[in-house]
């Protein structure tokens, strides 16, 4: 298993994935503190409460890129055949995951470690709670595999990559209108679970127009549901990549 | 022979899967843009105006662009697969009337997107927010301008989608250009920015045409971005040796 998992690291690296990484972590970043308040005392809440809602706009889209990328070697290179031959699907499929797994993972370390920059670099007055960074890092990888899984499985069980990137873009449009309806029917939508499972909100006051921020209770149901979907998405990944013609 | 070309471009089209990603992306922003618009009566008075304000906000700043992307990135992968690079060096045609061939189509299918657009603002506006009479023809004149600003980006995706031979790298890139299109734009620079330019030309989020006397300025712009990225494509599929 460890050198089929190298043979896939090689192939990362032939593909620039660390570049596209980068790329996804950088523009959430970005967009998040495009959204900043101003005010140091409450700069890490701002960014607690704009990184989920940037994610959900962005890593539909970025998950999509990132699962397509990963199998569109095997389909531009013609390899299934011969890769089948020489190892079973599963340690491919095995192999391929963990290799998404781990990108995702340095994705959410990423932002975390931008949270703190960002802070550090703005000189925000506001302590920085690490249970919020650590639920953040939690929240975006675990709804980022839910995405990536999926995608996955769309590019494995469609011969092109196009309706696992028309797909992605949906989702992120999809995800980020999920921030605007009533939060029951957030709950429906996987693309934008990054919203509901914030633990910052806003509170407002239209006559003063004073914005300011709540911490709110980690969502951990929700995050049990999407590691359901998670479990789900692996097995039916696994399914196809079991069932897959070459 | 760039007919040809052309004609053998489209063909490439027929029954493709791309029409999925037409048909479907576009309705996400209308649903959005109409529910907002529809949630905000109180403050948005403007009528159909407003409505294109909340319909093309998501749209041009986030998915005009990997949307071109995305046509730009099927039409070349079609000759990065197999042995068809060598084919399209070896033929008896110059490669920039490939290039110009997929030029075209990409640029009709962006157009065909627009009007897609349009359609589904009149009938959102129509059905949904119950607003009288038809879409104003301004915003179909915007609508329109959006592709001529698009030009730069589908000539710089084309680019992309050559050299980086991945089917989904240009897509994200496109988006990230998108999302610096934005900064760019807040910064009043929307001009100096290849894909700011498009979001310019729709006049995206504005109900009061954002352009007035700014017109020989935008179309200078799409002009030398446009000949820039065609230089480098030239540059690229003349010079460049195969890759097999």
């Amino acid at each position: 298993m460890r050198s089929l998992f190298r043979a896939e690291l090689r192939k990362a690296h032939r593909r620039h994935d660390l570049l596209v990484i980068l790329l996804i972590a950088a523009v959430v970043v970005f967009l998040s503190c495009g959204n900043h308040h101003p005010d140091p005392a409450a700069g890490y809440s701002a960014l607690f409460y704009a990184m989920p809602i940037m994610n959900a706009l962005i890593m539909s889209t970025g998950m999509a890129v990132l699962a397509s990328r990963i199998w569109d070697v095997e389909t531009r290179g013609n390899t299934c055949k011969l890769l089948f031959t020489l190892q079973t699907r599963s340690s491919l499929y095995v192999a391929k995951a963990l290799l998404g797994i781990l990108e995702i993972a340095l994705i959410g370390l990423l932002e975390c470690i931008a949270v703190a920059a960002v802070g550090a670099f703005k000189g925000y007055t506001e302590p920085l709670e690490p249970s919020q960074l650590i639920w953040l890092f939690v929240c975006t990888f675990a709804v980022s595999l839910l995405l990536f899984f999926f995608s996955f499985a769309l590019c494995l069980y469609f011969p092109s990559q196009v309706p696992a990137l028309a797909f992605g873009l949906a989702g992120s449009l999809v995800g980020l209108f999920s921030g605007f309806m009533p939060r029951i029917c957030c709950y429906f939508i996987p693309w934008g679970y990054f919203i509901p499972l914030s633990a910052m909100e806003t509170g407002w006051n239209p006559e003063t127009r004073e914005l300011w921020y709540i911490p709110r209770p980690f969502h951990g149901a929700l995050l049990v549901v999407a590691g359901i979907f998670i479990v789900l998405l692996i097995a039916a990944g696994y399914k196809l990549m079991q069932k897959k013609e070459v | 022979m760039l007919t040809r070309c052309i004609i053998a471009e489209n063909r490439k089209l027929h029954g493709s899967v791309i029409w999925l990603a037409f048909f479907i992306i576009p309705i996400f922003p209308a649903i959005m843009g109409t529910f907002n618009y529809t949630q905000n009566l109180d403050i948005l008075k403007q009528g159909w105006f407003d409505l294109w304000t909340q319909h093309t906000l998501f749209y041009a700043l986030f998915f005009f662009g990997p949307i071109v992307g995305l046509y730009a990135a099927y039409l070349w992968r079609l000759e990065h697969l197999g042995h068809n690079w060598n084919m399209i060096l070896s033929a008896p045609v110059h490669p920039m009337y490939l290039f110009f061939a997929k030029f075209v189509v990409v640029a009709k299918m962006a157009v065909l997107t627009q009007l897609w657009v349009f359609v589904l603002f009149g009938i959102c506006g129509h059905f949904f927010a119950h607003l009288p009479g038809f879409p104003p023809l301004q915003t179909l004149l915007w609508l329109l301008r959006g592709s001529l600003g698009g030009i730069a980006v589908i000539v710089l995706q084309l680019l992309l989608a050559m050299v980086i031979r991945s089917f989904a790298a240009p897509v994200l890139i496109a988006l990230a250009g998108g999302v610096a299109g934005m900064a760019f734009i807040s910064q009043g620079h929307g001009l100096l920015f290849p894909y700011s330019l498009m979001m310019v030309g729709m006049n995206s989020n504005r109900a009061e045409d954002v352009m007035t006397g700014q017109v020989p300025l935008f179309l200078l712009s799409i002009l030398i971005f446009s000949v820039i990225f065609l230089a480098i494509s030239h540059v690229f599929l003349t010079k460049h040796d195969v890759h097999a």
